[in-house]
């Protein structure tokens, strides 16, 4: 198939068999990649009700047809699995140089089953393939061993590792890549962990087969001519992410203290201008990316190097757990990186355990002793190594936040931000329901890269309760993850403004096969009713219930800033999800219809379970 | 004193009549000020950069600044 390596390696970790198959037409063809295949793989692999962290659940790592060419921002891929931390779907999108360097191997998705009882790593040299001892490794950190097994293997190998967090099974570890890439949410790596599988270690030199090189060469130049032309280059090249830290604290979204408000008077120490002046070192991109969001930084405080912070660790380990000083943040950020835990989610759950403390819910004999607090970074390094590894409080925090309230109650449940047990990412949404709806019925759970809504909410008004504003989630929830599917990145669409429409000439030239922009929405629409299933088959109960916002959001209002006083009312928290599942075509109870079903083409693949 | 250059990106050229290059009295006033005089809503400027660099919008202009007012895009 053009546009696919067109084979999948199969990793056997309880036999340490390796196979390689063909990539399934029916997936190429209905589900495109990435995690269209992991969805799919998932599906019709993994048995309902399986254990997350059990042998039967699996880990997809997946690219897409855009993957290793020449196409703005063709460096990301997807890791699926059952989420240990939601017991739902999890997919996480890894950015960096290694999807490439798999499709080079001549590898479209790794599909790792089983469980070893030994740590081990899978080692891809173009056709040679091998499980090896990983025993020196396990323990290490995730910046730690890429840095070994680069010394080991040589440079050109791409290493995606876990830390102490997935070997140690927090239940939001993450996959770490390329010096300060992760695949974060959800659980990938813990569940990497769980199969004791430390690290893939991966050169190719082979190439990818093109439709019309010709054609693909033209599509290229003209997608990247339109990103340098852009006049929103100059700034996002700058700063990155980082670039809406002010304006999130302007305007009442940059989480405050465990979400009180949505803005920080400290806030001004973390904005891009600052990061960028104070510890930014140079800019960092992924795989084909003409615009790098990453900043590679150096703060001298801490003597740590990193890639970071970019917006959403600053908004979660920063301004939400009331820290003031970008190193600070970076500091939290690199240690978090290090041990192998996605810093959103370590975020929510430490201001989570902060407003416990201070609340009395907690006392130091809850948490071995720490004084928690706002802007107490010693504190808040203290509880991410003890998240990491599991000890006394951090074995509660581990396991997220909702289970955290469940374990320490009094009230506690109020101010657990979470959607789905997936803590919510960096936007507070007191006054903003374009994107309260957005986390609400985000498909792996609280998170802002489905449906990044919050700019929809401030330009037509942030508390309109309207089918205009539901139909632009669902836009979206489709727009966005496509890349999730084809192995690109959104920002150069969604930050540097160019023609969204114009991958789908660029997929036409790479696979031979004519697909409108309208019919890769179309299939992504698909993806997201899948994902949707999932959670209908996997979680017992599951419906509208599960797609209720934190009671933070529509009970107490914001303490301070343009939001203070506001909050959304429940009652149009109901009329959002009302209208959210009419355009949809699913019932009442958010479980897709047989009619939606059939238009999708899922009727067969989702029939008796 | 002379006119400072500002030039507005994107949809912010809604409220400007499509105008891209404006040449404005405005040193002196901040940047607020010069939103508010142009009818450009604050909340949909994610970053003033006045020579080349971010600014907040308190920031008060001085004879011979660049600036450039980038939109709210996508994010995240």
């Amino acid at each position: 198939m053009n546009g696919y390596a067109s084979m999948i390696l199969r990793i056997n970790l309880t036999n340490k068999t390796i196979t390689k198959e063909p990539y399934p037409d029916r997936a190429a063809r209905d589900f495109l990649g990435g995690r269209g295949l992991g969805i799919y793989t998932l599906w019709t692999e993994v048995p309902r009700g399986a254990n997350p962290l059990g042998p039967e659940n699996k880990l997809i790592a997946s690219t897409g047809p855009l993957s290793g060419l020449l196409v703005p921002g063709a460096g990301k891929m997807d890791w699926t699995c059952k989420s240990p931390l939601t017991g739902g779907y999890a997919s996480a999108s890894l950015g960096g140089m290694l999807s490439a360097e798999l499709k080079y191997a001549g590898y479209d998705s790794v599909i790792f089953e089983g469980a070893s009882d030994e740590p081990v790593y899978l080692f891809v040299d173009d056709d040679q393939v091998e499980l090896l001892d990983a025993s020196d490794l396990w323990g290490k950190g995730c910046i730690t061993t890429e840095k070994m097994l680069k010394d080991r293997l040589g440079e050109e190998f791409q290493i995606a590792a876990i830390g102490p967090g997935g070997e140690n099974g927090v239940k939001y570890a993450c996959i770490h890549h390329d010096w300060g890439r992760q695949a974060g949410r959800g659980g990938v790596g813990t569940v990497m962990g769980a199969k004791k599988l430390k690290a893939v270690a991966v050169r190719g030199t082979k190439g990818i087969p093109v439709a019309d090189v010709k054609a693909f060469h033209q599509q290229s130049r003209k997608m990247f001519k339109a990103c340098k032309d852009s006049e929103l280059w100059e700034a996002f090249q700058r700063y990155g992410t980082t670039i809406i830290t002010s304006w999130c604290d302007e305007v009442g979204a940059l989480p405050t203290r465990n979400f009180e408000t949505g803005t920080f008077e400290a806030g001004p120490n973390l904005y891009g201008e600052v990061m960028r002046q104070k510890i930014v070192v140079t800019d960092k991109g992924c795989s084909a990316c003409p615009s790098p969001c990453g900043k590679y930084s150096h703060s001298k405080k801490h003597n740590i190097w990193l890639e970071g912070p970019e917006y959403e660790t600053i908004g979660m380990l920063g301004s939400n757990c009331g820290l003031s000083d970008i190193e600070d943040v970076a500091r939290a950020n690199f240690l978090c990186d290090e041990l192998g835990i996605d810093t959103i989610s370590a975020g929510g759950c430490i201001a989570f355990a902060t407003e416990c403390f201070l609340k009395g819910i907690l006392t130091t004999e809850d948490t071995d002793g720490l004084e928690l607090g706002w802007d107490k970074p010693e504190a808040i390094y203290a509880l991410i190594e003890k998240i990491a590894r599991r000890e006394g409080v951090g074995a509660v925090l581990a396991e997220g936040v909702k289970h955290a309230a469940r374990v320490w109650g009094q009230g506690s449940e109020e101010f657990a931000i979470h959607v789905k047990g997936m803590e919510m990412s960096a936007y507070d949404v007191h006054q903003a329901t374009g994107m309260l709806l957005a986390y609400q019925t985000c498909d792996v759970g609280a998170h802002h890269n489905r449906a990044w809504a919050i700019t929809y909410d401030l330009e037509v008004g942030r508390e309109a309760v309207t089918p205009e504003k539901v139909a632009r989630v669902i836009f979206l929830q489709h727009a966005r993850p496509f890349f999730d599917l084809a192995g690109g990145c959104r920002f150069q669409w969604i930050e540097l403004a160019i023609d969204v429409t114009e991958y789908a000439p660029m997929l036409q030239t790479i696979t031979g096969i004519d697909r409108s922009w309208d019919d890769l929405l179309k299939l992504s629409e698909r993806v997201w009713n899948l994902t949707r299933m999932y959670w209908v088959r996997e979680v017992p109960g599951f419906g509208r219930q599960w797609d209720y916002p934190p009671p933070r959001f529509y009970k107490h209002p914001a303490t301070s800033g343009p939001t203070q006083g506001q909050f959304t009312p429940w009652e149009d928290v109901q009329k959002l999800l009302d209208m959210y599942y009419e355009q949809r075509g699913w019932d009442a109870n958010g479980i897709p219809t047989e009619e939606k079903l059939e238009e999708l083409g899922l009727s067969n693949l989702v029939k008796g379970f | 004193m002379s006119p400072i250059s500002i030039t507005v990106v994107g949809l912010l050229k809604n409220y400007t009549q499509n105008q891209e290059s404006l040449a404005l009295d405005a040193a002196g006033k901040n940047i607020s000020q010069v939103l508010a005089e142009l009818g450009i809503p604050s909340v949909l400027v994610a970053v003033p950069l006045i020579n080349g660099r971010q600014e907040s919008k308190d920031y008060v202009l001085q004879d011979g600044d660049i600036v450039k007012l980038i939109p709210l895009v996508g994010g995240g």
